[in-house]
């Protein structure tokens, strides 16, 4: 194919300068944007941590989760019990169990 | 007896069949291989006593998913429940036998104490029969023997407990060939932190003569979907029971060994694929995920709070300006840019119009061009969206009784003059010149959602010692709602009203049926809007920080208190950067229970407060979608407060109806009636619709004709 085939028309060429000027500064305000948010970034820890917290305090807010925290805790222990019985190692079990009883 | 004759019926039935093939001849499909579109979660209890079932439940009545719960403690699995004629058990090759559920869900993996090795197999046969998968929300990778007749392992899902923790980070690793059938909707580039507690498992070992697998002669096959940071260990997988002369799987399970609850976030993350999974991708119902901000009292100013004194006052107020508009429509449109799941998102502005005008109480309105901020929002009023605010903002709770009683507020004592604060603002919307006002006709958002609980006149502590609490004497929603409100709403033709999901009772979508609102077939519908902890009276992040900080931390230190121990109070107090990702965090559970719900904030949240162009509102939403984005890949739907409101009412009119549903695997078609009309009703993994997640979601209005839509699963696209 020959070069002359690409001659745009003078439309044209004003489009897509206009198209490569959008993208150009698009790509300017994202990367303006992404230092701008850059100054409220916290660590990931401390995120994970945050999120903890919140879902602590959501818990304790929580009237119904104290009972199914019980209900799974009995249900572990049976668990073990049934494992217990065909031989398998049940500590996994009661250790999960004594976890949920730690959160009453 | 019956039966017997019966399974003779079915012998003659299929003998003749192999004969007409013998023959070249072709036949009719005589069984019915159909099951119907219903989920069945077996649980160990109610909602209050089982922790998976009050997660998952919420998550199937949001998506409008059918669903029935068998509590395996105090009832029996029989064969009946899952497939009957006439009240007796029937197979998959009996003719009009179909299926009751076209998925089954587990709320933990061993179903103790109750359910026994038999129900198992009663389960497990069903869903070999009827090809019905099943997912597990968590528990032990069990392994159980049966200790009587006809002994055996009838329990076994194939994986062995490796460790166990409250702090994994996940890591996904969805092979190839189910790339398009499960989490679809997740971004798999990042990981997924585990914050409770979880067992993590690895395949076990082979079936051997030494290790004997289940009972029914299936192989159990282990695809690890989602492992623990070492790459080593599972914490979701799916289970496949082959036959070994088989090809195909004859069961199927996703199974989970993480605890889930409806609060963590990587459970919310979680949660659909359990469903989805369950039903093969074809049920009643859909999700998506939503995000709107409505920004309150545009026009108006709110009260700031004082760093010194710790309370709102009076001496310090903001109103936007125009540079504050032109900031936002920047902001917005980088926002946009940013953010790729929030295309063509568009900030709301509830507003009111006598902040707008000359003189708010002339006979005559007229827009007010000589405020900056009128004329920066009617020069770009196509940018954002406009809620009715009502005109005053003025409290719309019920007048005191007797009428001469003190109140620590004015209240209006006629229908007329509360009606014509919402008529006075549409007046004004036309004034400016605001977009879509007659769609918006419909909604209204009253001042401090005022009118739906009664406050009783006493708001003011300082104006009665007397009360150790002045919001004691309150009348929640539904009985505290002023009837004046309702019928001058009604008259308006208001359809849908704003509540506060904070308040007593005004966190369910519902219809106000206790209040004569003169309009009997056409009641008001309230639609719940999230608050958040970007207070009314904050400009900056310091003032921010400040409020937060002695709300949740230093008022309980002050009181020598401990705050660690009081609900809702935090341990340490935070910066602006950490209260921005605890907000990030309760929206994002907001955004994954798929309501449409709106958060709302201020005018005061979009104040430019630097001169880069930040502002609290835009920090807000830049910090949610970040987080939103880490784990999903879904568009985020930023819908006009009444379209919510029109969902909203459709999924209501659903949720009323007996939907019958019904899928036939040998045409491929689900079929749909209904005891009365249900329009715009969302089915998920049918022909036509919109691609959302990788899977084709359509709207049909359905009612007591059955129509029948072609199953597209989207497996290959």
């Amino acid at each position: 194919m020959k070069i002359e085939n690409f001659k745009l028309s003078s439309s044209k060429k004003v489009t897509l300068l206009v198209a490569v000027i959008f993208l150009i500064s698009s790509q300017a305000v994202i990367a303006e944007n992404n230092q701008l948010n850059h100054t409220h970034k916290i660590g990931n820890q401390t995120k994970v941590e945050i999120r903890k917290q919140e879902e602590k305090l959501i818990k304790m807010k929580d009237k119904q989760h104290h009972k199914q925290l019980k209900n799974l805790i009995k249900q572990y222990q049976d668990s073990a019990k049934i494992v217990a019985e065909q031989g398998g190692n049940a500590k996994p079990l009661l250790d999960a169990a004594a976890y949920f009883q730690g959160q009453l | 007896m019956i039966k017997m004759l019966q399974n003779v019926n079915i012998r003659f039935i299929v003998l003749c069949i192999i004969m007409l093939s013998m023959f070249g001849i072709s036949t009719v499909v005589l069984a019915d291989n159909a099951v119907k579109l219903k989920v069945l979660v077996i649980a160990t209890g109610d909602a209050t006593h089982d922790m998976g079932l009050a997660y998952i439940k919420p998550v199937l009545d949001e998506m409008g998913v059918p669903y029935d719960v068998m509590n395996a403690t105090t009832d029996d699995l029989v064969p009946e429940k899952l497939a009957s004629i006439n009240g007796a058990a029937c197979n998959a090759v009996d003719i009009g036998c179909v299926g009751n559920y076209n998925g089954i869900i587990l709320t933990l993996s061993d179903l103790t104490p109750n359910f026994t090795p038999n129900e198992w197999d009663v389960l497990h046969n069903y869903e070999k029969d009827f090809k019905v998968r099943e997912a597990v929300l968590m528990g032990w990778p069990a392994k159980y023997w049966d200790p009587n007749p006809p002994y055996g392992v009838y329990l076994d899902y194939g994986l062995s407990f490796s460790s166990s923790g409250k702090n994994y980070n996940g890591i996904w690793s969805i092979p190839t060939a189910f790339q398009k059938e499960v989490f679809e909707y997740i971004n798999k580039t990042n990981t997924i932190p585990i914050t409770d507690f979880a067992f993590t498992t690895v395949p076990s070992q082979p079936i051997s003569d030494t290790n004997i697998g289940p009972r029914d002669g299936t192989i159990p096959t282990v695809t690890p979907l989602l492992k623990t940071g070492n790459g080593e260990e599972a914490l979701v997988s799916i289970i496949q029971y082959m036959h070994p002369s088989q090809s195909l799987p004859v069961r199927q399970v996703l199974m989970s060994t993480i605890t889930h609850a409806s609060f963590l976030i990587h459970s919310k993350v979680i949660a659909y694929e359990f469903i989805n999974w369950a039903t093969q991708g074809v049920f009643v119902g859909a999700r998506f995920i939503h995000m709107s901000a409505h920004l309150d009292d545009l026009f108006l100013e709110n009260e700031l709070w004082d760093p010194n004194l710790k309370q709102t006052t009076e001496q310090q107020i903001y109103r936007l300006t125009d540079n504050d508009i032109y900031n936002a429509v920047a902001k917005q449109s980088i926002f946009r840019l940013t953010h790729p799941t929030a295309n063509g998102f568009k900030l709301d502005f509830p507003f009111n119009g006598a902040g707008a005008v000359i003189d708010p109480n002339a006979a005559i309105l007229l827009p007010n061009y000589f405020d900056g901020l009128v004329l920066s929002v009617m020069l770009n009023s196509t940018e954002f969206r406009y809620i009715n605010h009502t005109y005053q903002h003025k409290v719309l709770d019920s007048p005191p009784v007797p009428a001469t009683a003190s109140c620590d507020y004015e209240t209006y004592t006629t229908v007329s003059q509360i009606q014509q604060q919402i008529t006075k603002n549409r007046n004004v919307w036309d004034l400016l010149g605001l977009p879509e006002r007659t769609a918006n006709n419909r909604v209204l958002v009253t001042g401090n959602h005022s009118g739906l609980k009664d406050n009783k006149c006493t708001i003011d502590p300082a104006r009665h010692p007397e009360m150790f609490n002045v919001q004691s004497d309150d009348i929640p929603f539904p009985e505290g709602t002023n009837p004046l409100l309702l019928k001058a709403a009604a008259n308006a033709g208001v359809s849908y009203m704003a509540s506060d999901s904070s308040q007593l009772n005004q966190n369910v979508e519902q219809y106000i049926t206790t209040v004569d609102d003169g309009k009997p077939n056409s009641n008001r519908l309230i639609l719940p809007r999230w608050p958040t902890n970007i207070f009314f009276n904050v400009t900056t992040p310091n003032l921010l920080t400040d409020e937060y900080n002695y709300i949740f931390h230093d008022r309980f230190v002050n009181a020598g208190q401990d705050p660690c121990v009081i609900p809702g109070a935090i341990c340490s107090a935070r910066t602006y950067s950490e209260i921005l990702s605890a907000e990030a965090d309760n929206a994002l559970r907001h955004m994954l229970t798929f309501n449409k719900w709106p958060h709302f904030f201020h005018q005061s949240n979009l104040a430019k407060y630097d001169n880069d162009g930040n502002t609290l509102q835009f920090d807000w939403l830049n910090s949610v979608f970040t987080e939103y984005e880490k784990l999903l890949n879904l568009p985020v739907k930023n819908l006009p407060y009444y379209m919510i409101g029109d969902k909203t009412r459709d999924r209501l009119t659903a949720k009323s109806a007996n939907i019958q549903a019904t899928w036939n695997r040998s045409t491929n078609l689900v079929t749909l009636s209904a005891d009365k009309t249900v329009p715009n009703l969302e089915i998920t993994g049918v022909a036509g619709g919109e691609i959302y997640g990788g899977q084709r979601i359509r709207k049909v209005t359905i009612n007591t004709t059955p129509v029948s839509l072609n199953v597209n699963r989207m497996l290959t696209q």
